[in-house]
């Protein structure tokens, strides 16, 4: 998953440095993350399968699919979620996520060109913590999962 | 029985071992480039002590490590996600996992073993605008330390509609 301004490919894993979180100090209510934009594939869906042991065949087997009444393979909806933390602990720093939730709104299908959309919806100065809406959305803007979460930034000494 | 009479149901408890390979598989397979679950030494410089799980980890992780001569006996009346599933849809219907959330209190680390118990924590049906029953069942699930000390809550909502 790459900013939308990037290149398709994603870089080689653990080859980049620092990923600059932000700081709590420059957050403020309304204000968006980057949004990264992946466009999904059966990969992506096997890639996800053998990482996270659920090998529902709905979401690698295409004859089992089109059996159930799907049109093809679709998303497993722990991929979405998992994708939709990255880009939060993105913006927010490894560690400091405090609590994600997600609903399941629709499904991802292969092809589909998911984007992430995050905004910050509080921020408490006394307890550092800072509330945001998160989704990850199809090329029609429908939301394929939606939640919220709560995280800690760092802050500046 | 009635969806209702799940409620307090215990999940078997796991003892589930956090592998690096795995997490690091699982960092790829969600997307994140991040040295930090790749690196040993980017994952203490960035604070921990060791490498992290990502956020959606413990979702997969008892699939991942929980190793077969590592688990406690199972209690008596205990039943898995599977066996709630189906129990569920003993008369038809369709299950969905509508929501999904996590609470965070410690990081999940790679080289570490950690326990996890759960119950149904409540059930709550409804009927939907078309006259359709939708039962919602919660499944929480607690992942301790090996010094019992809370790393992460998770609760699995499922949806059952018939």
């Amino acid at each position: 998953m790459d900013d939308a301004t990037a290149p398709a490919e994603a870089a080689e894993p653990g080859t980049e440095t620092e990923k600059g979180a932000v700081y709590f100090e420059d957050l403020e209510v309304g204000g968006k993350a980057p949004v990264r934009t992946l466009t999904l594939t059966r990969t992506d869906l096997v890639r996800y399968a053998g990482a996270s042991h659920d090998f529902n065949p709905l979401h690698h087997d295409d004859e089992r699919a089109r059996a159930a009444g799907m049109k093809s393979v679709f998303g497993h909806g722990m991929f979405s979620a998992g994708v939709l933390a990255t880009a939060l602990t993105d913006l927010v720093g490894i560690g400091n996520l405090r609590g994600y939730k997600v609903r399941f709104t629709t499904q991802a299908w292969p092809g589909d060109v998911l984007s992430t959309d995050i905004t910050v919806t509080s921020r408490d100065e006394a307890t550092g913590l800072v509330e945001l809406d998160c989704q990850l959305v199809n090329a029609e803007g429908a939301a394929v999962v939606a939640g919220s979460a709560v995280a800690a930034p760092r802050r500046r000494a | 029985m009635s969806a209702t009479d799940f409620i307090g149901t215990q999940l078997p408890p796991a003892t589930v071992v956090v592998e690096r390979g795995a997490v690091a598989a699982f960092a790829e397979a969600v997307i994140d480039t991040s040295a930090v679950y790749q690196r040993a030494g980017a994952a203490v410089a960035a604070g921990f002590e060791d490498v992290p799980a990502p956020p959606t980890f413990t979702f997969a992780a008892r699939l991942l490590g929980a190793f077969p001569d590592l688990q406690p006996a199972r209690p008596d009346g205990a039943l898995d996600t599977t066996e709630i599933i189906a129990a569920l849809r003993k008369d038809g219907g369709l299950i969905l996992h509508a929501e999904q959330e996590f609470a965070y209190h410690r990081p999940v680390l790679a080289g570490t073993t950690v326990h996890v118990t759960g119950e149904v924590e409540d059930v709550r049906v409804t009927t939907n605008s078309r006259g359709k029953r939708m039962t919602f069942v919660r499944l929480r699930s607690d992942t301790r330390d090996e010094a019992g000390e809370l790393l992460v809550t998770e609760v699995m909502t499922l949806l059952h509609r018939a």
